[in-house]
């Protein structure tokens, strides 16, 4: 018995030991890590000059932001420190408008102004520029991604560009010369687009084809900026309170208009921890949760357009101009600024 | 007759033989002058800080009509509790909005605050981009009102942070004024009403700016003319305790008040005014021209006392032993201050002139007229017979009681006299190092004119705090619309915009930058784009960034594209570059800042002559291809405030370099004529050093830098002090010539002229003490770096030169003794007497 004590103490001690150095090591390689590249974690500083387009969590934990002249910041610690680095194509640096990775939170890839793409396999940490089809220059609003190996994007003149081999190659089509401002994939075989005059096109064949499900017709509805799935029910938004609501996976669309005050939502995703709730963020710092048609404002202490947000299973964030870097920790019912500016709500 | 007199040429006796004809001519010259005085204006022209000819001032000049004039009035309304959103303090800014934009000479177009309706935000309605001013025409009335609009500027608070502080309790009302239109004691007193009628419990303001800067001046005028009227009180009471009111002791006064009407009549015949705060530079003047005629009158009583009386022959050997010595003084004082008019400063240049112009007057009146209205009246009568016993009792004789103590240093072989000359020598390579480290440019924020915790210095302070002090234009000069490479060309949008970021990013000091593809073409392409947040971004197409500016121009008041592109030419844009301030750190960092992102970033060109003006350091590195979309694009710097301060910095960089060595050569060459000997040139050279570097060794120590308002007094100290050795080296050598030993010779001449020099020492400082009870921190500090560089001159002149003559018996000095012996040794050998 007292062997026995004395072995389980014994073990628990080289447990705790080993567990102890393994964290040592795992702060020690990711400093390494960082340093190796020229990136130092530190709190955001007030950067109202600059905007962030886009935004996403990983498995890990990590957050990925991008935004304006190629920046690319990663948080490991929820926002409160940020690594930060400027990605360029040749000497120019462009505005990154998306960023999303594979579920394996390795793979993940940035689309940005003048069609640019960049590329990452560590979570993140690097970016190399990916080559996209040739004569391509339109910018590429947004960017959905499968897996390692398949996602689209969409982008202004009617821009549906998708690869199934990593960018190996690449399917471009154009519709018209909308512009389609999201594309998300409902599930790892269908895919959404949205954009100018109430548009929804999807397609089941990874971006081969593309059918319309709604609008399309040039002068007829207003636009549709985000689109987002929660099983099968799905919520478009747009401009001044539109949007479209569909409760079987997108075979069947319903006009709604949203009793938000006619203003526009840039952003919309589903809220992970609520099946059926979305999130959705907009201009002069408008934010809501929407559920069955159904709008909760929330408050969200910024004045400035938000554009795009992104859950976890343990916090929200949600990005936009102006710096705007905001953080949720109860499913986007409450948020605060990670940034070091003074919001509309202590001001007043 | 000795040395000087041995010319064949007798110049006092020329003067007086003439003396009527040329006593005339003076005479109706300093009436005419007396007249052109009268006329004279105390005035400030702004454009007159900065040198005419630089690049960044020629440009600002270019645009200065398209994208506003340099000198801006800028009133901070600060609520001590609560915010500005309230409908009384709106109110407020909007009422200082309407009294600044009907001030005389305000530039109607350059009004900005919250209440002004160029002040504006993009907003998308149903078919439509418009336009909307923040607060115009009214404030709003209801509190929903009041509410949406700090809505808005929240919203826009980035676009606003010149106008609307971050905590939201501070406005700004902002203006910009043509120069010439400017009358700043008016000027002046209407800001001090507009204060004294919005200020209350509630509601504190700030008041910085250029022209309220030069406007305290104004408002200190009578204090300045006061400080003058007392300063020349103390010099004629220090002067006539001095010689103890002795027979002419007017003299000296009369003939700087001569100098004075010439120097003031030549401001006024010219047309040129004087700025009240450079005010002090005239006081030094006169002062320096009443110590050369103390220096005369002193020689005057000697030989009157040695010539037993005769008028007619005191007069002329005064004039020839005093005019050549006295014309390499004044001609060492000149060349102390013209040269700063090479800057091409029209202030300095103007100074310049005014100076060496006066300082001539001395010549002519101290060393021509002086010795005419003395030959006019009798005889000085000395009571006591002898000019020392009668000096005996006043400042001067108890100088030469003081002086006698000391005569027998440089003339004592010992460690007394070796410590000096040691001491000397490292003060001069002190000196020297200390010139190569002179700081150029302001060094702190607000204006080293006046005093840290003055006024108009708290007041910049508390504005600095909160809003931009400065700004700067980088300029883009591209070819006209529709080309792709016009100002409205996605490239060169892209470039003014990029520009932005990278000076954001990278230099604390700026704290926002303006241009029109920042603040007017993106926010319209994302208007244009449904307001989605995506396309706050430069116009991917030439066409579509110029169907934007047609939409900005359609809803905008005339002249206010201007601000942003010089004329619809599309040719010329303003990028804007918000400075906490205009220090010599921050403009050169600003400069280095852009040079770099055009050159490394960019690939674009930058204009020749600005690049010229980079060479020194600012051009730092690598350079990367040319942009080709970028090929025929120009990127040119610096306009704006922050362009003139950083042309005057450039400029008083090498002014003050030049200035310096071609004074240095110019007092060498004077006095290698003067003493016949390249050695003395060289001597005076390094006395100059010795007594004149000190300034920057004084200056470091006191965090002084030169500036356009301190390098003319730095300048003027050189010259004028050196008149303190040469007056002593002279009377060194006259001293030998009639025949004393070196020895006898160095005692005597610190026993008579020094005590001359020291007295006229006593003259200036004391005249300049009573400045450093000036309001203005300027003159203070001038006043005292003044003082010290005239001790250092005495010292120099009435110690260190003779010890140096002592000790190493120059043979500028020593053939005079030898030819002296070797008369003495032929007078022997033929049996006939000595003496001079």
């Amino acid at each position: 018995m007292n062997r026995g004590q004395h072995w389980g103490v014994r073990k628990l001690k080289r447990l705790s030991q080993a567990l102890l150095l393994a964290s040592v090591s795992l702060v020690a390689i990711t400093g390494v890590g960082l340093a190796s590249i020229g990136l130092r974690a530190m709190p955001q500083p007030d950067r109202s000059w600059e905007s962030y387009y886009g935004v996403t969590i990983l498995p890990s934990g990590r957050a990925v932001v991008v935004g304006d002249k190629g920046v690319v910041m990663t948080s490991d610690d929820g926002g409160k420190t940020w690594a930060r680095q400027t990605l360029k194509k040749g000497w120019k640096y462009y505005d990154l408008y998306s960023v999303a990775f594979a579920p394996d939170g390795s793979h993940g890839w940035a689309v940005g102004d003048a069609a640019v793409i960049f590329r990452s396999d560590d979570q993140g940490l690097t970016w190399v520029e990916q080559p996209g089809p040739a004569g391509l220059n339109s910018a590429l609003l947004k960017i959905a991604v499968a897996d390692s190996r398949r996602f689209c994007a969409s982008g202004e003149h009617g821009v549906l560009l998708c690869t199934t081999d990593a960018g190996a190659s690449w399917k471009l089509q154009r519709f018209h010369d909308f512009a389609l401002f999201d594309i998300v994939y409902s599930d790892p075989k269908n895919i959404w687009a949205v954009g100018e005059f109430a548009t929804v096109l999807h397609s089941g064949d990874d971006g081969q084809t593309w059918q319309v499900r709604n609008g399309g017709e040039i002068g007829k509805g207003d636009p549709l900026f985000s689109i987002a799935f929660s099983g099968n029910q799905g919520l478009a938004v747009g401009l001044i309170g539109t949007s479209l609501q569909t409760n079987d996976g997108g075979k069947t669309w319903q006009e709604h208009e949203l009793a938000n005050g006619h203003r526009s939502l840039y952003t919309v995703t589903s809220v992970p921890s609520q099946a059926g709730e979305f999130y959705a963020g907009g201009e002069q710092g408008l934010a809501a949760l929407i559920e069955d048609g159904a709008v909760t404002p929330v408050v969200t202490g910024v004045a400035d357009a938000i554009a795009a947000s992104a859950f976890s299973s343990r916090f929200a964030m949600a990005t936009g101009l102006s710096g705007t870097l905001l953080r949720s920790d109860d499913g986007g019912r409450h948020w605060h600024s990670l940034v070091n500016k003074p919001l509309l709500t202590q001001a007043q | 007759m000795s040395g000087p007199m041995k010319n064949s040429f007798n110049i006092g006796k020329t003067i007086l033989r003439f003396r009527a004809p040329i006593g005339s001519i003076l005479v109706a010259i300093t009436i005419f002058m007396g007249y052109w005085a009268s006329k004279v204006q105390i005035g400030t022209r702004f454009v007159d800080f900065f040198p005419s000819y630089h690049h960044y001032v020629l440009l600002n000049n270019k645009y200065a009509r398209s994208f506003g004039g340099a000198e801006s009035l800028q009133i901070m309304l600060r609520v001590k509790h609560g915010d500005i959103f309230n409908r009384k303090t709106l109110l407020k800014i909007q009422e200082l909005n309407r009294e600044m934009d009907s001030l005389p000479g305000v530039n109607h177009e350059e009004v900005f605050s919250l209440a002004s309706f160029r002040v504006s935000y993009v907003q998308a309605v149903s078919g439509a981009l418009v336009t909307e001013p923040y607060m115009f025409p009214d404030v709003p009335k209801t509190e929903q009102g009041i509410a949406a609009l700090k809505k808005n500027v929240v919203a826009h608070w980035d676009a606003l942070r010149q106008l609307v502080s971050a905590d939201y309790k501070s406005a700004m009302v902002t203006a910009s004024f043509n120069d010439e239109a400017i009358k700043y004691r008016e000027f002046f007193q209407d800001v001090q009403r507009i204060i004294q009628k919005n200020q209350d419990e509630n509601h504190e303001i700030y008041v910085a700016g250029e022209p309220m800067t030069r406007g305290w001046g104004y408002h200190y005028i009578w204090q300045i003319v006061a400080i003058i009227l007392i300063s020349l009180a103390v010099i004629v009471l220090i002067h006539y305790y001095g010689i103890r009111g002795v027979a002419r002791w007017w003299a000296p006064l009369m003939t700087g008040s001569c100098s004075a009407l010439w120097g003031m009549g030549f401001t006024g015949l010219i047309g040129y005014q004087l700025d009240p705060v450079m005010l002090v530079i005239p006081f030094i003047l006169t002062a320096r021209d009443v110590s050369h005629g103390i220096q005369w009158q002193r020689r005057f009583y000697n030989e009157i006392e040695r010539s037993g009386g005769n008028v007619n022959d005191s007069v002329i050997l005064t004039t020839n032993l005093m005019l050549p010595p006295g014309l390499v003084s004044i001609l060492a004082d000149i060349f102390g201050i013209i040269f700063v008019s090479f800057s091409g400063i029209p202030t300095l240049h103007h100074i310049a002139l005014t100076g060496a112009v006066w300082v001539a007057a001395s010549l002519t009146m101290v060393f021509v007229f002086q010795p005419i209205v003395m030959s006019y009246l009798p005889s000085p009568q000395l009571e006591k017979l002898k000019i020392e016993e009668e000096l005996a009792g006043g400042l001067e004789g108890k100088l030469e009681a003081f002086l006698e103590h000391l005569t027998e240093i440089p003339v004592r072989p010992g460690k007394v006299r070796t410590a000096i000359l040691l001491a000397a020598a490292a003060f001069i390579i002190f000196g020297l190092l200390s010139g190569q480290r002179a700081a150029i440019g302001y060094r702190t924020i607000g204006t080293p004119l006046y005093k840290p915790n003055a006024k108009v210095n708290r007041d910049i302070q508390e504005i600095a705090k909160n809003f931009p002090e400065d700004e700067a234009w980088v300029v883009l000069e591209t070819p006209p619309f529709p080309s792709d490479q016009s100002t409205l060309g996605s490239s060169p949008l892209r470039l003014a915009d990029d520009l932005r970021y990278y000076l954001r990013e990278r230099d604390p000091n700026v704290i926002q930058v303006v241009s029109f593809g920042s603040d007017i073409e993106k926010p319209f392409n994302q208007m244009f784009h449904y307001g989605h947040p995506k396309f706050l971004r430069v116009p991917e197409s030439t066409e579509l960034a110029g169907n934007l500016w047609f939409l900005y121009l359609s809803g905008t008041a005339p002249g206010e594209m201007e601000r942003y592109l010089a004329d619809r030419q599309a040719d010329a844009a303003c990028i804007r570059v918000l400075l906490r301030d205009h220090t010599y750190d921050t403009l050169n960092r600003l400069l280095q800042e852009v040079a770099s992102f055009s050159r490394s970033q960019a690939g674009v060109r930058i204009a020749p002559g600005a690049e010229a003006t980079l060479r020194e350091g600012l051009l730092t590195g690598p350079t990367i291809a040319p942009d080709p979309s970028l090929s025929q694009v120009k990127v040119d710097l610096l306009g704006g405030i922050g362009g003139l301060y950083a042309a005057a910095n450039q400029v008083l960089k090498y002014t003050d370099f030049f200035n310096l060595t071609l004074t240095l050569i110019a007092v060498g060459i004077c006095c290698a004529f003067e003493f016949g000997s390249i050695v003395a040139g060289v001597l005076f050279i390094a006395a100059s050093v010795l007594a004149n570097f000190g300034a920057f060794i004084y200056m470091n120590l006191r965090d002084l830098t030169l500036t356009i308002d301190t390098i003319p007094v730095v300048s003027l100290g050189i010259g004028l002090g050196i008149d303190y050795g040469i007056y002593t080296m002279a009377a060194i050598r006259d001293e030998v010539i009639r025949g004393k030993d070196l020895e006898d010779a160095i005692q005597t001449a610190m026993r008579t002229t020094g005590a001359a020099v020291l007295n006229t020492l006593f003259v200036m400082v004391g005249g300049l003490a009573v400045w450093m009870f000036s309001p203005v921190d300027f003159h203070t500090r001038m006043a005292q770096l003044l003082i010290f560089l005239m001790i250092t001159n005495a010292i120099t002149g009435v110690m260190i030169l003779p010890s140096f003559v002592a000790a190493f018996k120059p043979r500028f000095i020593r053939r005079f003794v030898e030819a002296q012996q070797q008369q003495r040794f032929q007078a022997a050998a033929t049996g006939g007497g000595g003496g001079a």
